[in-house]
């Protein structure tokens, strides 16, 4: 044998992919799909050969019974020597060639089939679509998203206090400082954790969530201790959030989402009776407890810890013992200076930043739609909780919208001829896709609002921003999944800014601000989106 | 200068990562020769391969070059513009013209230029531009050529350009001006070496075990794309393959009978010389008495292109003749070929001779193997020039094996050679040499006899030394009878070697 054993990309053949990070992952690359397999090099070529029947057929011309037989190998042969290569694996060799075919050998014979059979081109048997994902997958992940929020609920009698200066419940700062820097930290880490899963390693995508989820939940803790003012158990609360998000991450990245649903599912009840009932505060506690460290030991059963802990330790003990790594047998030697290596072993960490700035763009934005008005000076009772809920909630439908855009893509991709072909199929699926996102993002919010005590009212210029916001959101995702993450980043980064300024020096209006900075933010997203995925280059 | 004793060994998706024998072939050729300094360049899927075998101390670097993994650290961001853009689109459409027409010729001069690109970290850009892409789109439907009819797709474009700058990665590599360039496959490991061979006069030795473009059209029938990308890639093969051949300084097939696609690939049959692979006969001493029941032995990788379902009917067949018949395979399973070995099992159950068949495993001593078969066994449809083949002549044991690659030339007259895929044919003549004690005993002295004349690893290492050597342009040392001192050399590792099991 000879030759590769790797003409297609190698990762994993299955499995889900989340797909903000589904560049990173390389998966959708113009390679050989998960589809191509093993390649076996034996071509089922139709016998029987030698037996041939005796009498008439013995007759015919041999040349014609072989056309016959290899037809189709024949017709979709891009060139005379690939028949010579089949007709040599099917056990011919020159010698029988020239006795029973009167030819040279395999070259001549292959050629004069070649010349006899008119080219035909047969379709691949099965056409792979690696974007289909089941829709449960992806509201379960929306769910995900959202559940977490319930245990404020089941929390609320621990954090109370006398409101803050704005007026907002005491600690509501505290908890979303921890909360934000946690989201930014994770979507940095996930990122970086997917991008190993797609190089196919599993076991550094391992290690990197292992050292990168308690440093997320140290750096969580820590902004919302840098927030001062809230009531002391909200300092708890923040930690114990802070841990659940680097708990989170680990389980979502290797797609364990329903032993993280099953770990939050004590909370989840605990908050839903409390509404009906009021619990007593230790079996409060008890819940959010169990909660916790459910999820957190579901997290440590997925990493190696022992291994990290171990590696961590000898580090450590290098670090502090001799510096010269020239003990023990010499193995290698260096006769001839290194040049660089041209093998980059994984994926860069500033490919990662980004993705963190996209995350705080956006948590900024979500944030300023919820309380933009109160942190402007506005009364307590304007805080719009159900759109950040409808947006949070609308995660999971916007996932999977987003596959169903890389799916119709690749649908236009293989259907279209032009260049111009694709271009229009896709602004197609583009506005179906982002049409029906908008739908289901109205449809949240307004239910929302009714549901929702003391909500204020669905004014036109609530509900344009809230559409605006989420065409940010998804178009941002969309670039994001497209590998296009920096622009979304910026985008998203000065429209955060630009709100931040606008609340700091009190210009303008704050929900006319709000509607300014998200029309802007969405116009520019939707021209990057048509000027970048109007490009086949982008579909890779 | 290059002096003969620093070489850059290339190959892909075999040594130091995989075990088989082409590994096994480079590691005899590293470990015989510890005075010339290796640099081992390996191509690989995604970089972190796990390197299988133990390097000896005169490979003083491996680079293992990830053909999939993230880009090259040098890849610039930004495409070509301007004049040097329209540079490359003149250059890139004669090279998939070349490609698509073999009538056009252009491919070397293209080759050349996409090298400077890609050591300046321009390649990778400008083949990812979209207007690469029209430009491929726009060659494809050409009238006159054979890709129009196949009415190619934008994601046929996107696919093949993205098949093409992964396979072109390669020639980014540098290998050292005083070295050797040996790349043991054509095809892609050929790229730094045809780079070198241009633009830093590095002189390039090409080895071929068995035939790449073969392999590349065989293999190319279960991927899952249309015909246009199909054409585009075995084209690209196929102008490689034949761009190796041309440029190579000497090629050095293992066997005369990969001759006759080289020289139809246009290499010069004055610069092809075979040297055979080589066998210790220390290592796989003489067997002894054969096992007291008849006993088929079968020694290698269980995978497909050893085309085991043959071998298995061929059995059954003689066991009708011949009930205590037993078939011992010897060998490991490779990721990937589990389902293989359940479908040869379902075969043997269905053919009713299950009970005597015995999966061994990889075995510690690979001469026990040999040892144990009354008589050796190959049913393979491809082969170089196969080890289990010698080291089984060298324990003085007779073969039966099918006609396939240099087989025929490496068994001669000491053995039986029937055609591939013939179950009944194999059956009758092993039953025959199973009948007749005398002519097997007689058919195992003269297999030993062949390989301690011709096959032994001394003259095949040696003659690379020599190869080396005057590639370098140094005078070359005269061979003397009984000039032994590689194989001194070679024998304590290489009986590790053959106690690791790890011989194919």
């Amino acid at each position: 044998m000879s030759g590769s054993l790797w003409l297609r990309p190698p990762g994993p053949e299955g499995g889900w992919v989340h797909v903000g990070h589904a560049a990173a992952t390389g998966r959708g690359a113009g390679g050989p799909g998960p589809g191509a397999g093993r390649t076996d090099t034996l071509p089922a070529v139709p016998r029987p050969r030698r037996a041939a029947p005796e009498g008439a057929a013995a007759a015919a011309d041999p040349m014609d019974e072989l056309a016959d037989r290899l037809g189709a190998f024949i017709a979709a042969a891009v060139h005379p020597d690939e028949i010579a290569a089949v007709l040599e694996s099917d056990g011919m060799n020159d010698e029988y060639i020239r006795l029973t075919y009167g030819r040279r050998d395999s070259f001549a014979l292959a050629e004069e089939l070649y010349a006899r059979v008119p080219r035909s081109f047969p379709e691949p048997d099965e056409v792979t679509d690696p974007w289909k994902v089941s829709l449960t997958a992806c509201l379960l992940r929306g769910v995900i998203f959202v559940l977490p929020g319930l245990a404020y609920v089941l929390g609320a009698p621990l954090l109370e206090g006398p409101p803050d200066r704005l007026g907002l419940p005491a600690g509501t700062l505290t908890l979303l400082a921890g909360a934000l820097i946690g989201w930014v930290w994770d979507q940095t880490l996930s990122h970086r954790a997917y991008s190993w899963l797609g190089l196919g390693d599993r076991a550094a995508a391992r290690r990197t969530l292992l050292a990168g989820a308690p440093a997320g939940a140290l750096l969580g803790t820590a902004a919302a201790l840098a927030v001062p003012g809230g009531p002391p158990f909200s300092y708890g609360f923040a930690a114990g959030q802070a841990l659940y998000v680097g708990a989170a991450t680990v389980l979502l990245v290797l797609g364990r989402e329903r032993a993280l649903l099953a770990a939050l599912a004590p909370m989840a009840a605990g908050a839903v009776l409390s509404l009906v009932t009021d619990l007593p505060v230790p079996l409060r506690v008890a819940l959010l407890v169990a909660s916790l460290l459910a999820a957190c030991a579901l997290a440590l059963r997925e990493l190696p810890v022992r291994r990290g802990v171990r590696a961590a330790v000898r580090r450590i003990r290098d670090r502090l013992g001799s510096r010269s790594g020239e003990r023990g047998p010499v193995r290698w030697r260096m006769l001839r200076g290194a040049e660089e290596d041209p093998a980059r072993r994984g994926p860069r960490i500033g490919d990662s930043v980004p993705y963190g700035v996209f995350g705080l763009g956006t948590g900024l934005l979500v944030l300023y739609a919820a309380l933009g008005e109160v942190l402007s000076g506005g009364p307590a009772e304007a805080v719009a909780a159900p759109s950040a809920v409808a947006l949070t909630l609308s995660m999971g439908p916007a996932e999977w919208l987003l596959h169903r855009f890389r799916s119709g893509s690749l649908a236009g991709l293989r259907a279209a001829r032009s260049p111009r072909a694709f271009r229009r199929r896709m602004l197609t699926t583009l506005t179906g896709c982002l049409a029906v996102y908008l739908v289901v993002l109205l449809a949240l919010g307004v239910t929302g609002t009714l549901l929702w005590p003391h909500a204020p009212g669905l004014t036109w210029v609530r509900v344009t921003t809230l559409l605006l916001l989420g065409t940010v959101m998804w178009t941002g995702l969309l670039l994001q999944s497209f590998g296009a993450v920096r622009p979304a980043a910026v985008v998203c980064a000065c429209a955060a800014v630009a709100q931040s300024l606008a609340l700091l020096f009190g210009v303008g209006q704050p929900r006319l601000v709000q509607l300014v900075v998200a029309a802007g933010a969405s116009a520019a997203l939707a021209v990057l989106v048509c000027l970048l995925l109007g490009r086949a280059t982008a579909h890779r | 200068m290059s002096h003969g004793r620093h070489v850059t060994m290339l190959t892909e998706g075999t040594y130091p990562h995989v075990h088989g024998g082409v590994s096994t072939w480079c590691d005899q050729l590293v470990r015989g020769m510890p005075e010339v300094d290796f640099n081992v360049i390996a191509l690989t899927g995604s970089g972190r391969e796990p390197v299988t075998w133990e390097l000896p101390r005169n490979v003083y670097r491996h680079t293992s070059f990830p053909l999939w993994g993230p880009p090259p650290s040098r890849t610039r961001r930004s495409a070509l513009r301007g004049k040097a853009h329209r540079r490359f689109a003149d250059l890139y459409e004669t090279f998939l013209l070349s490609l698509l027409d073999p009538a056009h010729d252009g491919f070397s001069e293209a080759l050349g230029e996409f090298a400077r690109l890609a050591r300046a970290g321009r390649l990778t850009p400008a083949l990812r531009s979209e207007s690469v892409l029209r430009l491929l789109m726009d060659v494809w439907t050409r009238p006159g050529l054979a890709t129009a009819p196949a009415e190619p797709t934008i994601h046929d474009a996107l696919t093949a350009t993205d098949l093409l700058e992964h396979a072109l990665r390669p020639l980014s590599v540098r290998i050292p001006p005083d070295s050797v360039a040996h790349a043991v496959s054509s095809g892609l490991a050929t790229l730094p070496a045809l780079a070198a061979k241009r633009l830093d006069q590095v002189p390039f030795l090409l080895t071929e075990h068995g035939i790449y473009l073969r392999e590349r059209y065989l293999g190319y029938r279960t991927a899952a794309q249309r015909w246009p990308v199909k054409a585009l890639m075995l084209g690209f093969y196929r102008e490689l393959n034949s761009e190796g051949y041309r440029q190579a300084d000497l090629i050095t097939p293992v066997n005369q009978y990969n001759r006759r696609w080289e020289e139809r690939g246009g290499a010069d049959a004055e610069r092809i010389r075979t040297v055979y692979n080589g066998v210790d006969p220390h290592a796989f001493p003489e067997a002894g008495p054969e096992p007291e029941v008849p006993t088929l032995s079968w020694c290698g990788r269980i995978d497909p292109i050893k085309d085991l379902e043959t071998l298995i009917r061929a059995y059954a067949f003689m066991r009708r003749e011949l009930p205590a018949l037993r078939l011992r395979l010897f060998g490991p399973v490779p990721a990937g070929c589990e389902e293989y070995r359940l479908r040869l099992e379902k075969l043997a159950a269905e053919l009713g001779v299950g009970d005597g068949i015995s999966y061994e495993g990889r075995i510690d001593e690979v001469a026990k193997a040999y040892a144990a078969g009354s008589v050796v066994m190959l049913s393979s449809i491809s082969e170089g020039f196969p080890f289990s083949i010698i080291e089984a002549m060298s324990c003085g044991r007779t073969t039966v094996s099918t006609d396939v690659g240099g087989v025929r030339e490496a068994v001669g007259d000491t053995g039986l050679v029937v055609p591939p895929r013939e179950p009944e044919t194999m059956a009758r003549a092993t039953l025959a040499l199973l009948r007749d004690d005398e002519r097997r005993a007689e058919l195992g002295r003269m297999s030993r006899k062949r390989v301690v004349e011709k096959f032994t690893l001394h003259q095949s290492v040696d003659g690379f030394r020599h190869i080396y050597r005057e590639l370098a342009g140094q005078p070359v040392l005269p061979v003397r009878a009984g000039d032994d001192w590689t194989q001194r050399l070679a024998d304590p590792w290489y009986r590790e070697l053959a106690a690791d099991g790890s011989l194919w």
